[in-house]
């Protein structure tokens, strides 16, 4: 089926020359349609190319660590801090041969990013573990590439803080995290986007592992945001909680993708997300039972609060069934105003609709980094 | 559930067990070979048509041959258009009015599909479409009486081109997508109902399409105009005998509910295995006007069909009712579209699917919202039964809201017979086989209750008695 094929996940390219990748990211489109006769994508494509046409002249300029630096972040010492100009405490990698992972080309951006990235890492981790990830681009492209290994048996919390909020430039980048049998994982994903975003994160679970994902997602002109969980191995389990905030002129695709490949999978994704000023949301993913995946459990959620009348709200939620023999596989959403009853309360409280609207963000954001201690960062995030 | 139990449940509404294999009709004209202006032109003159018309067709052919296949249409791979004889006039110089005055080998058909006793018992007015043409036509007087206009569609043409002008290919456009084209350039046969101010029509008008051989396409267009205040119930029946090869259909239907009227629809599509069928429905709802969709997905290779509703009005409705099943190697790709344009609208949509034996269900929805259509509200609800293991549901719903005070909610629920509801009639002494038909007869009854009319009574009368063959239900 088309729809199958959008997912992305059977086209590895990373053994292309360069030469060839990129000659790809001129002839490959944006995207692949397929999924309907009517709509043909909720990416802001042309802005996103249009920005990165801009920039090709551009050279990367001084990064903006200290952009990080300026709020009340307490950075520890293994901390990883990605920025243009600066790598610390990581192994840079030149190129994809040294990945041992292959990178999904399956639009335009991924393609760019598969050749044009410059930034890397790789990770392992064992035991119990924590790892916190800041990236922080500065003026013109820069494209980043992650890879965390995480070992059977072990307990990691990673936290991934993409700050692209100083500038108005095209970013891109590709994280892989690859979790072990038996291992419990929770990662936090923050991302704040002035300019242009293409965000893709591939995490994949083995035997009876568990992730637990948390996400914000926030603003931008051109953001699109996607991760795809891929339960690989028997009875591994994760819950995701997706939030967005976009206000302004912002336009957003968020996408989260559940792919269950194997028996007693269980997937539960949950997204909340409010829409204000002119923004335009989608939120978006494909939830999918291979056949082999028997007895497995999907569930998605979906509520898009629109707040303006000139915002705009889309809940695309996908859900692709190869076998009968199935736990449980569903989905609701709803797309609609702040609840009259929720509104009511708290303006009897005395709090005004913008009031409301604020409130609702930050609990969203409470929801996201409720393991963190953000400080003053939370407020780039509003 | 056994496939055994599966094929037992599918075959219930084959079309196969009903009209058997295709037999030899006589025909008066043929038009095939390579699509091009020649053969529109050719079609066209055949069926005397003004050049207003010709023009048209000409238009989409145009279109047609510029407009790319679409991305999310497959199995189509043995399409081939050339091989395809475009229209196909049965040997029947008028519509006839009577049973009688039909070839034996026609009648032989409608007395099978059992269609005089549901004219006698249950419609004001009935046309039957063989291959390309309207071989009976017959309108009760009340109709008459009533000032209702109900004809073939190109008598339409012909007696009231003003009306059909008005809003023939207005409601869908030829642009819509390449199959929309390829239907305008082509189109023969159909339905044309006028009901005037006030009028509501209490007994359905039904047309029925067969197609009677392979490698036919069949074009039908149905123009349903209900004007201010009125009411209509219309049914679109499809079938088609046994086929060695695959045949095409690429119908189309328009409906346009002026103010405070409604329109309900009705499609028993009940294809053989070898019909391709492409079905572009549209309609339009006026000022407090309601247009219902019900549709139930029997037959076919491989189906497209997306009723659409456009609510125009300030307190237009509209509801959708598909239930599709697909079993072996075929496809249903249906779903419903609502546009919602302006204040206090409302949309329901439920969609129901069984999947069996290697069958395919895709629901294809939108619901849209535009901005300004205040306070509008949607709800979209989809169930998919897979009855084994390698048989596959998919859901596609698009929402997309762009006015703050409207509200869209959509739930969607995929899965097989729960063992606790098995274990349950088990223990009151009911076999496996007979439990899984009971409760598969129940998923498609849900759905039932909400067609409240003869017509689809006699169908779930059918389908039980296909399960009491094996279930002993009846």
């Amino acid at each position: 089926m088309s729809s199958v094929k959008s997912v992305g996940l059977d086209k590895p390219l990373t053994n292309l020359k360069v030469s060839k990748l990129r000659l790809l990211a001129d002839i490959i489109p944006v995207q692949k349609y397929g999924d309907s006769p009517t709509i043909k994508h909720y990416t802001n494509w042309s802005k996103l190319l249009r920005i990165r046409e801009a920039e090709r002249a551009l050279k990367s300029t001084k990064g903006a660590l200290e952009g990080i630096l300026r709020f009340s972040l307490v950075l520890k010492p293994e901390d990883i801090i990605i920025d243009s100009a600066s790598t610390t405490y990581m192994s840079p990698l030149k190129n994809t041969r040294d990945f041992k992972w292959k990178i999904p080309v399956e639009n335009k951006l991924q393609a760019i990013h598969a050749y044009k990235w410059y930034r890397g890492a790789s990770l392992r981790l064992s035991g119990e573990s924590d790892a916190s990830i800041y990236l922080s681009p500065g003026e013109g492209y820069v494209g980043y590439h992650l890879e965390i290994n995480i070992d059977p048996n072990s307990r990691a919390n990673i936290t991934l803080i993409l700050d692209n909020s100083s500038q108005s430039s095209l970013h891109s980048s590709s994280t892989l995290i690859n979790v072990g049998s038996n291992s419990q994982v929770s990662i936090t994903t923050l991302e704040r986007s002035r300019g242009a975003t293409y965000h893709y994160k591939y995490v994949k679970l083995g035997n009876n592992s568990r992730v637990e994902s948390r996400i914000l997602a926030s603003g931008g002109e051109a953001t699109r945001f996607r991760e795809d969980y891929l339960l690989e191995g028997p009875k591994a389990s994760t819950s995701i909680r997706g939030s967005s905030v976009s206000k302004a002129d912002e336009r957003l695709d968020l996408i989260i993708n559940t792919i269950h490949r194997a028996p007693g999978t269980i997937s539960e994704l949950k997204t909340r997300g409010i829409v204000s000023g002119c923004s335009t949301v989608a939120h978006r993913g494909v939830a999918k039972v291979y056949k082999n995946a028997e007895w497995s459990s999907v569930d998605v959620e979906s509520f898009l609060y629109i707040t303006s009348d000139k915002a705009r709200a889309y809940s695309v939620p996908v859900l692709e069934v190869d076998t009968g023999i199935v736990e449980s596989a569903k989905h609701s959403t709803a797309v609609m105003n702040i609840p009259s009853e929720i509104e009511f309360y708290l303006m009897q409280r005395g709090l005004s609709r913008n009031d409301i609207i604020k409130l609702i963000s930050i609990g969203l954001l409470e929801i996201a980094a409720a393991n963190l201690e953000l400080g003053e960062l939370g407020k780039i995030y509003l | 559930m056994t496939t055994n139990n599966a094929e037992e449940l599918l075959s219930a509404y084959s079309p196969e067990d009903v009209l058997g294999y295709a037999k030899p009709v006589k025909t008066s004209l043929i038009i095939k070979g390579k699509l091009s202006r020649g053969i529109v032109e050719e079609i066209s003159r055949a069926k005397k048509e003004p050049g207003w018309m010709l023009r048209l067709r000409l238009r989409a052919l145009e279109l047609f041959e510029k407009l790319p296949t679409p991305n999310w249409v497959i199995g189509l791979e043995e399409l081939d258009l050339e091989e395809l004889a475009y229209y196909v006039r049965p040997d029947v110089k008028e519509p006839a009015v009577t049973y009688e005055d039909l070839p034996p080998e026609i009648r032989d058909y409608y007395d099978k599909l059992g269609i005089p006793e549901m004219e006698a018992k249950l419609l004001s007015g009935i046309t039957f479409q063989f291959e390309s043409e309207t071989v009976y036509h017959k309108a009760k007087e009340t109709l008459e009486k009533k000032g209702v206009i109900m004809l073939p569609m190109e008598e339409a043409v012909i007696k009231y081109p003003d009306l059909v002008k008005q809003y023939f290919s207005k409601i869908y456009p030829i642009a819509d997508h390449k199959f929309a084209a390829l239907h305008y350039a082509l189109w023969s046969g159909g339905a044309f109902v006028y009901i005037p101010k006030g009028v509501k029509v209490t007994e359905p008008i039904e047309a029925f399409f067969l197609i009677g051989q392979s490698l036919e396409g069949q074009f039908e267009h149905s123009l349903i105009i209900a004007d201010e205040n009125s009411y209509l119930h219309f049914i679109e029946g499809c079938s088609a005998p046994m086929l060695k090869r695959y045949s095409f259909h690429d119908g189309a239907v328009e409906l346009y509910a002026h103010g405070g009227s409604a329109i309900k629809f009705t499609t028993i599509q009940n294809w053989s295995k070898n019909v391709v069928n492409f079905n572009n429905k549209r309609g339009i709802a006026e000022e407090n006007a309601r247009i219902d969709w019900i549709e139930g997905g029997l037959g076919s290779r491989i189906t497209y069909t997306y009723p659409s509703s456009i609510l125009k009005g300030a307190n237009s409705s509209s509801s959708s009712i598909v239930i599709q099943m697909s079993k072996g190697p075929y496809v249903k790709d249906s779903g419903s579209k609502m546009y919602h344009l302006a204040p206090n609208t409302r949309s329901k949509i439920i969609n129901k699917s069984i999947s069996v034996d290697g069958g395919v269900n895709i629901y294809r929805g939108l619901v849209k919202i535009n901005k300004g259509a205040v306070k509008a509200r949607s709800h979209v609800e989809c169930q998919s039964l897979i009855l084994d293991d390698h048989s596959y549901a998919y859901t596609y719903p698009h929402n997309q809201v762009e006015e703050p005070s409207a509200i869209i909610t959509h739930e969607a629920t995929t899965g097989r017979i729960g063992e606790e509801q098995l274990f349950y009639l088990r223990q009151r002494s009911l076999t496996e086989q007979e439990a899984t038909s009971l409760i598969a007869i129940g998923f498609i009854e849900d759905v039932m209750k909400d067609m409240p009319f003869e017509y689809v009574n006699i169908l779930r009368k059918v389908i039980e008695i296909e399960f009491s063959k094996v279930g002993g239900l009846g």
